[in-house]
């Protein structure tokens, strides 16, 4: 599928503010299961912006504003191809306890992705969650797709319920939350049980303009879902948000070990501290034939 | 002629002999190294030996006092203590120490360059590679910034042990921003000073050039051929602040705090009134986490925003490297030989002592079993792993590290507590033996170094984790063998940066706001203080609607909107308390002096102690009085207790502050606070007054409440030598060159202020606001008073027929004063933007967004 992805950000200070300093990672990377055709970034005002690649493959873009400004409006806009692409059947029928000791051997490699973080702290969710959500002789494939299942089921999406600075304790003492926060804990559980799993944001196309009821959460700003690495060396990406796989209706932006390594926007700026944020993504299926 | 006999004292007939001394040994003969040092003191009586420590301890003592930040000296001063008997290195342990120093140092760094790129060790399973990833000190936003040559660690140090049998082993590595060079230059000034005879037996290697090599090898980092270079600190503690204070002189160069510091299109520099230095190398003393808030999401430690990306583009270099910390992870100190081995390809020359990890439950179980014999340690000193633990608690007690290796055994090491060599020290009058450990440091530059010296240290048996502590008990002069002195051609000295860079701007303007707080403080205070004067002297139980607008005017010069705006409130006394005593409402007297002591707080360096303490006494005073039961009732006495607190404070500070250009902005600051609040009360006041103005005989209260207000009272008195006519108080606070509470000297004064800064260099940026200012003082000189307020006897004041002009009308008048207002306003936006936010370089191109 080809979309459209027009990413805007836009701050208000309510008084000038003298610098802004950003980092962005809203480019999105090429992989297996998409290709960008173009990508373009604007920022108003405007100023240079520097570009490099971080660690984890992600497109990594840095802006300063110098001078005395009121708001700082970031438009980026990319064209991008997806591709359906899943994992073989015979990996997913995969034992778990085999895939464990497949992960145990390449455990260098994926060690970063098996560690808590500030944000994907593992031991309140063993705490809050003591039960087991994978036996050995499971099959890997729908034992993730279950706990896929069981975040969509047990936590309420509720838009405005947590913020980024939220710690996923709030988020499961509460058992409501956002796509971050649904991301973040099923990293934690996945963690917690040997299988690596990374952060990723991206967009999601909400509407299908093939039909007319099914709706997907997440579509007025960055959304964000889990990979799990698969044996063999897939990763497959599960979003919790809307209980299914992500595929071609996801465009995939940037990944990491959580939201700090991924954030969208990242930055500050001299002034007082009162700002408003309004951030919006416009995602359009089959741009050209619109254009048409 | 003759001499007179020497006779030998004898102060080591008592000693406790050991076989782990290193002067005596176990049968006591006098080992070769410090045959002369002991022939020395044994030439001295041991009431010489006494006077000697003495004088040794009065000079430290100054040190302690000189380099204490004022005021706080009892509660964290510097307690420096050095002995007077000296650590000797023997020849052939120097040569050791030498070679095993910077083949261990090599080692290291290579691995924090391996760590950062393809982590070959770890991918051969050289060393366990949970360690080195679980680091918390390994900051993935650091991969991919190598510094040149890969050189992570320019200037760094080892924590050294000698064992009785005569090895020598290292207990920890302090590779990242390791503290000590200052100490070893002061200790060997100090017993030079209090000992020279101690000197004069033997040939010891020079520490004083150490400062130079340091600030060569940071030269060499860039190509420029005259760098700027800056000490880049968090200044938090006395200790470190006299460390780098000392090393700043010392190399000549700048210590700047993060607030000192601008990206501005991808290159770093240094905020000064004269306006921007770009910077080209950062020695930087904080860790890594903590330099740019925007490349390490996450790390809540302040920084310099953009830095890292002026680091990736090869714009700046800062040393030691980003990310250097992780040759400090104390994790991999079990694995010393085989990184030394994987790196060098050589067997490490100095041992490392034995390290076990609380994650391996083997080694864990072999801990437990010896737990008295053990010190335990977290991997490393650096906050973020108290950040990654969400660790609440502080990291320096034994119990806090117990704490830590029950709840995250995975970030604790143990090294069993050794027994390493002894030395004499002198201490009530006799010797001693006391356990020394050394702080060697290296620098790797082209060509590394051990400096020949080190800093010895005389401590409880327990090698205490965390940053170095000098106040424990003492210090020793380290000698290096004289053979181990460093022959170089030394460069030409570096252009002195004080020449070229002046203030900082972050030193200004903290300044700048102390002068307008406390100015602003001072006003309110003083005004409230007659206002409640007023209302039981003089309008007596006249209700207290009338009493209310001047009140109101006095709220509005403070600036606090929700001050000026409200009605008239019911219980004017809750009111007033807020208006004194609140430290939560932003523009009260208390919160004034609450932001004007952080501001000079900031840069305690240079206010004198004598004007600090006066501050925090106010500080504490107010304190007391908020906090009483009967606070509203005491506003009076707190604000009778600010206005005197303020003019004593002014006064030690005119008196014992220097005089420089960072001066002159706590006085800028002040006058154009103290003309903006004149303005903003006569803006309410004067129209109102003229209103109500009428040519009658009798004494105006409003007027004469205003003079005093103004703290104008005698100075009408005295000028005119009438009752208050509404011309004449107008002039007197407008527009009197005498007058300090006008606005026209106010001005003035700023004026003067500004024209004695030596910004005149090749930038020249102070020149518009001189301008601008001058425009000021003259349109308000100019000001029309004779309309605004006719005067009821012309003929008094102006012996010349004018002819009838006609009058402005209040609202005319109001909108005159508000402009004038504006204008001053305006002034403290052209200085803040000259010479503090360096945003004059923008002004006249018109942004997208501005209104």
């Amino acid at each position: 599928m080809r979309f459209k992805v027009l990413h805007t950000t836009h701050y208000r200070y309510a008084a000038p503010a003298s610098e802004s300093f950003a980092e962005l990672r809203v480019w999105p990377k090429d992989s297996h299961a998409q290709r960008v055709i173009t990508r373009d970034l604007v920022i108003e005002p405007d100023t240079p912006v520097d570009h490099y690649i971080d660690y984890f493959g992600n497109h990594v873009e840095f802006f300063s504003i110098p001078f005395r400004h009121s708001e700082v409006k970031v438009r980026a806009v990319a064209e991008v191809e997806t591709f359906k692409d899943e994992p073989a059947q015979e990996i997913l029928e995969t034992a778990i306890g085999d895939a464990c000791q497949i992960y145990n051997s390449r455990l260098f490699r994926l060690f970063e992705y098996l560690q808590p973080t500030e944000l994907v702290p593992i031991e309140p969710v063993i705490r809050y969650f003591p039960k087991k959500f994978f036996r050995d002789a499971d099959e890997l494939g729908p034992a993730l797709l279950k706990l896929n299942q069981w975040v969509y089921d047990e936590f309420v999406y509720e838009p405005g319920a947590t913020n980024v600075s939220t710690p996923l304790e709030t988020v499961l003492k509460n058992r409501k939350g956002v796509c971050q926060d649904f991301a973040h804990l099923m990293l934690a559980i996945l963690r917690s049980h040997g299988l690596p799993a990374r952060y990723v944001s991206g967009y999601i196309e909400a509407f299908d303009p093939d039909k007319t009821a099914p709706e997907l959460i997440g579509a007025a700003a960055s959304h964000a879902w889990v990979e799990v690495y698969l044996p063999g060396g897939f990763w497959w990406g599960l979003d919790p948000t809307n209980n299914q796989p992500a595929g071609e209706r996801h465009v995939q932006v940037a990944v990491g070990r959580d939201y700090y390594d991924v954030a969208p926007m990242h930055g500050t700026y001299k002034g007082v501290l009162d700002q408003q944020l309004q951030v919006m993504v416009e995602l359009t299926r089959n741009p050209e034939a619109i254009a048409q | 002629m003759l001499k007179p006999a020497i006779t030998p004292h004898e102060h080591f007939a008592d000693y406790t002999l050991s076989a782990r001394d290193e002067a005596f040994g176990a049968q006591g003969a006098v080992s070769d190294p410090y045959q002369a040092i002991v022939q020395a003191l044994q030439e001295c009586s041991a009431t010489e030996l006494k006077a000697r420590q003495q004088r040794l301890d009065r000079a430290a003592a100054e040190l302690g006092i000189q380099f204490a930040l004022p005021g706080e000296r009892k509660e964290n001063g510097i307690d420096w203590r050095l002995d007077l008997f000296p650590r000797v290195i023997s020849a052939q342990d120097w040569d050791l120490i030498s070679r095993g120093v910077i083949q261990r140092a090599e080692a290291f760094n290579a691995y924090a360059a391996d760590l950062y790129s393809d982590q070959a060790i770890l991918k051969e399973r050289v060393i366990p590679f949970q360690i080195a990833l679980q680091d918390p000190a390994f900051n993935r936003p650091f991969s991919g910034l190598s510094p040149a040559n890969n050189r992570y660690c320019l200037v760094g140090a080892f924590d050294l042990v000698r064992l009785p049998d005569g090895e020598w082993q290292v207990l920890e590595n302090q590779m990242a921003t390791p503290i000590g060079i200052s100490y070893i230059l002061q200790n060997r000034r100090l017993l030079a000073q209090a000992f020279p005879e101690l000197f004069s037996k033997m040939e010891v290697a020079p520490v004083a050039p150490f400062s130079t090599y340091l600030s060569e090898a940071l030269r060499a980092q860039s190509s420029r051929k005259n760098p700027t270079i800056v000490l880049l600190t968090r200044g938090d503690s006395d200790q470190i602040f006299f460390e780098e204070g000392f090393l700043a002189r010392h190399m000549g160069i700048s210590i700047v705090k993060p607030g000192d510091l601008l990206v501005r299109d991808s290159r770093v520099y240094l905020k000064t009134i004269r306006g921007l230095e770009r910077v080209d190398i950062i020695y930087r003393r904080i860790e890594s986490s903590s330099v740019d808030p925007i490349a390490t999401p996450g790390s809540h430690f302040g920084g310099v925003p953009g830095l890292v990306n002026c680091v990736r583009k090869g714009n700046v270099s800062v040393i030691n490297g980003l990310g250097a910390g992780v040759a400090d992870n104390r994790a991999i100190l079990r694995y010393a030989d085989r990184i030394i081995g994987y790196y060098t390809g050589k067997n490490a020359l100095i041992p490392t002592a034995p390290t076990y990890h609380l994650s391996d439950p083997d080694q864990r179980e072999y801990i437990a079993e010896r737990m008295d014999d053990m010190v335990l340690k977290p991997v490393q000193d650096h906050l973020s792993l108290k950040q990654r633990l969400d660790w609440k608690g502080r990291l320096d007690t034994k119990a806090d590290v117990e704490k830590l290796a029950r709840k995250h055994p995975e970030y604790c090491v143990a090294q069993p507590i050794l027994t390493p060599s002894q030395l004499p020290r002198f201490s009530n009058a006799k010797f001693e033996p006391h356990t020394v450990f050394m702080r060697a440091f290296f620098i790797l530059g082209d060509e590394p170094v051990v400096l020949p010296g080190g800093l010895t240290r005389q401590t409880s048996n327990r090698h205490r984790p965390g940053r170095l502590s000098v106040n424990a008990e003492g210090m020793k002069d380290t000698w290096a063998p004289a053979s181990a002195t460093i022959e170089r051609d030394p460069l030409p000295p570096l252009d002195a940066l004080s020449d070229r860079i002046s203030i900082g701007s972050r030193t200004a303007e903290a300044l700048y706001w102390a002068g307008r707080y406390l100015n602003r403080a001072e006003t309110t205070a003083r005004q409230f203080s007659i206002l409640e004067n007023l209302r039981w002297d003089q309008l007596g139980r006249i209700d207290q609607k009338v009493y209310w607008p001047l009140m109101q005017a006095v709220a509005a010069a403070t600036g606090n909107e929700t001050f000026a705006k409200s009605p008239t409130p019911k219980d004017t006394r809750e009111f007033s308390r807020r208006l004194v005593l609140d430290a939560n409402e932003s523009a009260s007297v208390n919160a004034c002096i609450r932001s004007a002591q952080s501001n000079l707080s900031s840069i305690r360096e240079i206010i004198s102690p004598e004007s600090w303490q006066a501050l925090r006494e106010l500080v504490i005073s107010l304190d007391g009085i908020s906090r009483s039961r009967n606070a509203g009732s005491r506003l009076s006495e707190a604000s009778e207790l600010v206005v005197n607190e303020i003019a004593r404070f002014n006064g030690l500070a005119e008196r014992t502050m220097l005089h420089d250009d960072a001066w002159q902005f706590y006085r800028i600051g002040s006058f154009l606070e103290r003309a903006q609040s004149a303005l903003y009360l006569l803006e309410v006041a004067l129209p109102r007054a003229a209103e109500t103005d009428k040519a009658s005989d009798e004494e105006s209260t409003d007027l004469t409440a205003l003079l005093r207000l103004t703290g104008s009272l005698d100075a009408y008195r005295r000028e005119y030598r009438s009752r208050a006519y509404l011309d004449r108080v107008a002039r007197l606070l407008l527009q009197s060159k005498n007058n300090p509470s006008s606005v026209s000297f106010c001005l003035r004064n700023l004026r003067y202020a500004l024209g004695t800064l030596s910004i005149t260099g090749e930038r020249k940026i102070g020149r518009s606001i001189q301008t601008t200012t001058d425009a000021l003082v003259g349109y308000l000189e100019s000001l029309p008073i004779a309309r605004m307020f006719p005067s009821p006897l012309r003929s008094l004041d102006d012996a010349r027929e004018l002819p009838t002009v006609a009058r402005l009308q209040p609202e005319a008048i109001r909108e005159q004063l508000v402009s004038l207002t504006k204008e001053a306003e305006l002034l403290h936006d052209t200085i803040e933007d000259v010479f503090f936010s360096h945003q004059y370089v923008y002004a006249r191109e018109p942004s997208l967004f501005d209104a």
